[in-house]
């Protein structure tokens, strides 16, 4: 089958029910939305109806690489999953380093679409133009370490490249994801627990066919200034050095950014105890560094880990979100600790952001005398214990003691262990919340809690409030000048309208977003990805074509949220610590959100967005001047369309 | 193409800073096959995941990119310096350290 130019040209549909696989063609779902995210989105959007339970046999899971995926462009190797989050009832959407979202495209696929439910354990194993469902019965249970180390001896094939759950998926728990090249999450989704559900362990790909581009010659010049842009890029060049749990470090140390500290109680943590933990803390267990496919920034590395877990000593790491997890928001001061409970939620397939919610939910809970003593004491319940996430954490995965209250997320826990215990997590619309800079950078704090997943910061929270970009920059990228400038309110609305479009474009192509203007505003601009997307594919769009695109997705996902979760203005809404609980010391004492400053700037951005502002919901003006009346139709018919 | 039939293969293991990225593959296939193709490539990445060790191979289709006008292009693009032009024409080992940051 001849593929068009960037896009391998095939789509593969599993039935886990019938036990089926079927090959087709991709070019009729990447023609509106590019591919990736875009398709993904539109088609679950399309396929799914409200009230399909997202554990249950009507939810899908999506795997797909963009069109730049696979090619010498650098930093080109995403790959994007997306499903019905069981978290929050809406939108799931995550993305994936590594090697596999590149594999998936030479071995001739642009999207593999996982749906029904397997009566036996299964795995997918993809090869040159072929899929097939083998049985997995002998790799359940195992961690994810272990799973592709078995199939990769099992078909003699180092290069295999592999996603698979760990037993959370399996035992369909909250924060289980899919663990792409042994560390890699594509998490806050829950689509471990999904592919658990659907008795989906692990897909295996070895590719060897070629990938064509529209313009070689002009896409090798393209690739290496993009390759010289991006390995000259002061920000970038801090990730190289030491990933980004060293970038993180300086930049909170600096004061630019703050930390999520016990549970989100502060944003403030003291220099001398961030000290234990930085990334110099953890070189001596350093072997190399690592890098995504065709990667020139490889901001991570791989450790030696200071003990067995779940049967591996090594793992790939430490992103700065794990030590933000691990670390601060458990108060702890351990670099050991850090490491291998990041290892342990890799090997066991559960995303670090969850994982730390329910940790410091378990501890703010013990402090305030709300669960057993003798549980507690078992379990070193205690800020800045090292030992507590270790041992919490696989009695969640396993739903076994004290772990079975958590394994459900945050609504059934509540109803597990009382109304007094909803106080004491922190979440956004069902899903974990831990974050950095969500009381001193407004324009952070709101596109955090907007984005369309449930919260999550590599969506719509501008970085450029951490840079204090001039008010020129900030008004040529985002039409306001306030952008630099983190604790205003003005303006924000357009910041974190113009991010989402940014990060959708980017999501839609299959690059990193390290790529893009969110952390160096000197780096690709829509209008050079376009140009990317043109050399690549001979599609012709302008960036702000592009953008209109991403705006158009971004609209698809809302409309998902408002039909399946009926997500309104009151769950754009922070937990009520954040405006409560003023940043304690440091260069942001003081700090919290306003009440006040956080609905004018919400009402802002939905004035900006074109959607009502009362209710947050879209509105059938807004929809059909962006080209989407089918999905007005649909909300209309579902009584969710003000003014209909 | 498996390791046999292409001839003499040259390796060596663990060049200290190289991430794995597999840049090298890709390019050498861009100049080969004129097609993003890693598999067809003249060179291999492996990292064994067991115990973080590399091994880099070089098949006997390695022409040291004729016809190029800078050269062993997979030397160029390996922006972590694993590789030099010394390697490619000679496969010796370098005596450099695996982060740097020694």
């Amino acid at each position: 089958m001849k593929g068009p130019y960037g896009y391998a040209g095939r789509l593969l549909r599993v039935d886990l029910t019938a036990g089926r696989v079927t090959v087709v063609s991709s070019v009729p779902y990447v023609e509106e939305y590019l591919g990736a995210r875009g398709v993904a989105q539109q088609l679950l959007f399309d396929e799914i109806e409200p009230g399909v339970d997202p554990l249950g046999d009507g939810n899908k899971v999506i795997l797909s690489a963009g069109p730049l995926v696979g090619t010498i462009l650098p930093a080109s190797a995403r790959l994007s999953v997306d499903n019905k989050n069981p978290h929050t009832g809406g939108v799931g959407s995550s993305n994936a380093g590594g090697h596999l979202g590149p594999e998936l495209k030479f071995a001739g696929f642009d999207a593999v679409v996982i749906e029904g439910t397997s009566p036996r354990p299964v795995h997918l194993y993809i090869s040159n133009g072929q899929g097939e469902l083998r049985d997995a019965e002998d790799i359940w249970g195992l961690g994810t370490g272990q799973t592709e180390a078995v199939l990769r001896r099992r078909l003699q094939e180092p290069s295999l490249r592999i996603g698979s759950i760990g037993p959370a998926g399996e035992n369909c728990v909250a924060g289980a994801c899919l663990i792409v090249d042994g560390a890699r999450a594509a998490g806050r989704s829950g689509v471990g627990a999904v592919l658990g559900a659907k008795k989906f362990k692990a897909i295996a790909v070895r590719g060897t066919l070629p990938i064509k581009v529209f313009d070689s010659r002009g896409l090798l010049a393209a690739a290496r200034e993009c390759r010289t842009l991006l390995t000259r890029s002061p920000a970038l060049r801090r990730l190289r050095e030491s990933g980004t749990h060293g970038a993180y470090g300086v930049a909170t140390n600096a004061g630019y950014k703050c930390r999520s500290v016990r549970n989100l109680q502060d944003s403030y943590w003291p220099a001398e105890k961030y000290s234990h933990i930085r990334e110099e803390q953890l070189r001596k267990y350093k072997i190399r560094r690592l890098g995504c496919f065709n990667c020139p920034i490889y901001g991570s590395f791989l450790y030696h880990l200071p003990g067995v877990v779940c049967g591996v000593n090594i793992s790939e790491g430490v992103p700065a979100n794990a030590v933000r997890a691990f670390g601060e928001n458990l108060d702890v001061t351990s670099p050991e600790s850090v490491l291998l409970t990041y290892a342990l939620a890799n090997q066991l397939g559960m995303d670090c952001d969850m994982s730390t919610t329910l940790i410091a939910w378990a501890i703010e809970l013990a402090e305030n005398g709300l669960l057993p003593w003798n549980e507690v004491d078992a379990l070193d319940l205690h800020w800045g214990s090292p030992h507590a996430g270790l041992r919490l954490l696989p009695l969640i995965a396993h739903r076994e003691g004290l772990g079975a209250l958590f394994a459900d997320g945050i609504d059934e826990g509540i109803s597990q262990l009382g109304d007094a215990s909803a106080s004491h997590v922190v979440h956004i619309k069902g899903a974990s919340l831990n974050e950095a800079g969500v009381r001193a950078h407004k324009g952070y704090a709101l596109g955090i809690v907007v984005s369309v997943r449930g919260g999550g910061h590599l969506d719509g929270a501008p970085n450029v409030e951490f840079r204090g970009i001039s008010p020129e920059v900030s008004e040529a990228m985002f039409g306001v000048p306030t952008g630099g400038d983190p604790t205003a309110y003005e303006g924000k609305g357009h910041v974190v309208f113009g991010t989402e479009l940014r990060k959708a474009v980017v999501d839609m192509l299959g690059m990193c977003y390290m790529t893009s203007e969110w952390l160096d505003h000197n780096l690709l601009s829509p209008d050079d990805y376009a140009r990317l997307l043109y050399l690549t594919t001979g599609i012709k769009k302008t960036g702000s074509e592009l953008m209109t695109l991403g705006r158009r997705v971004h609209n698809i996902e809302k409309a998902f949220n408002t039909l399946h979760a009926g997500f309104s203005r009151r769950d754009d809404t922070p937990p009520g610590r954040l405006f409560d609980t003023p940043i304690s010391e440091g260069p942001w004492k003081g700090e919290a959100l306003s009440r006040e400053g956080w609905n004018r700037m919400l009402t802002e951005y939905y004035r900006v967005q074109g959607w009502d502002e009362e209710s947050g919901w879209q509105t059938a003006q807004g929809l059909d001047a962006l080209g989407l009346p089918d999905v007005a139709e649909k909300l209309r018919r579902y009584g969710k369309l003000p003014g209909a | 193409m498996s390791l046999q039939e292409t001839g003499a293969v040259k390796s060596w293991n663990d060049p200290g800073l190289c991430t794995a990225c597999r840049a090298c593959e890709l390019i050498c296939s861009l100049h080969q096959t004129g097609r993003c193709d890693p598999a067809a490539a003249s060179i291999r990445v492996a990292l064994d995941r067991s115990d973080g060790s590399v091994r880099i191979s070089l098949f006997g289709s390695c022409d040291l990119c004729d016809g190029e006008a800078d050269g062993p292009l997979c030397v160029h693009f390996c922006t972590a310096g694993a590789l030099t032009t010394g390697h490619i024409s000679n496969v010796s080992l370098s005596g450099k350290g695996r982060t740097g940051m020694e």
